[in-house]
């Protein structure tokens, strides 16, 4: 017998099936309701680039949407 | 892992995608051995193998939808794996900087009259571990070289070099269990 006959006889294969257990598992999982949020893009990046920056450099920033016309 | 008369991994994934819900289980049935088998030495913890069987599979459920024709399945589901067993891996390290680690419940092996498969897994654990994980899918999963390369990201040569050291570290390891001739 090789060695590598060795391992494989050394590791031999579970006697139990997994499957019933991943087939409770998916219909469990069935029941849940999973909420996808979609990745944010490069758009929405600038966006939020943007409003941060406009929130930390401008002094009264209620002001400056106002009077730039965006509120 | 699929002869002329059985369909391939990638035919068995299109018939799930179309409908047939069999397909699926004839994949988990064709995987779920080679896969503990890997886990297994991978973790030295069979119980965990069984878990991360089972989430590999869930997981391939979940994103099913990432497939696409052609794309082979193995590399895919050994990827799955080895990001579930790498996740798992650093949680225990962390757990064993924890005081709590004292409690936590150590993996037993099952009893066992032949001494072989201890032998064999301590082998195992004994190797680098990149050299383990090259070894295990290779003589565990019967993946070709060229999917170890694609699920561990290293050149074919890499990988040729892991299995190369590898099993000359298990031949010397397991050396006296030989029949002497």
């Amino acid at each position: 017998m090789t060695t590598l006959e060795m391992i494989r006889r050394g590791t031999p294969d579970p006697p139990h099936d997994l499957w019933p257990r991943l087939r409770a598992q998916l219909e469990a999982q069935d029941d849940v309701v999973r909420l996808h949020v979609p990745p944010i893009g490069w758009s929405g990046v600038a966006a939020l680039a943007t409003a941060a920056a406009t929130l930390l450099l401008v002094p009264d920033p209620l002001a400056f949407l106002i009077t730039s016309g965006i509120l | 892992m699929s002869s002329p008369a059985q369909p391939s991994d990638e035919a068995l994934l299109e018939a799930w995608l179309a409908g047939n819900d069999s397909a699926f289980e004839a994949l988990f049935r064709r995987w779920q051995n080679p896969l503990r088998r890997h886990l297994s030495r991978m973790l030295d913890d069979p119980a965990a193998a069984d878990d991360l069987t089972v989430e590999t599979f869930l997981r391939l459920h979940r994103h099913r939808d990432r497939w696409r024709t052609g794309m082979p399945v193995r590399p895919w589901l050994f990827t799955i794996a080895r990001n579930l067993a790498r996740n798992r891996l650093r949680a225990q390290r962390l757990w064993g900087w924890l005081p709590l680690s004292a409690v936590r419940d150590s993996p037993t092996p099952p009893p066992c009259s032949d001494e072989t498969p201890r032998r064999v897994a301590a082998a195992f654990a004994a190797l680098p571990p990149a050299q383990r994980e090259a070894c295990s899918l290779r003589l565990l999963a019967d993946l070709a070289v060229e999917d170890i390369a694609r699920i561990t990201r290293v050149p074919v040569g890499t990988v040729k070099s892991r299995l190369f050291h590898g099993l000359r570290r298990l031949r010397a390891q397991l050396a006296d269990l030989e029949p002497q001739e």
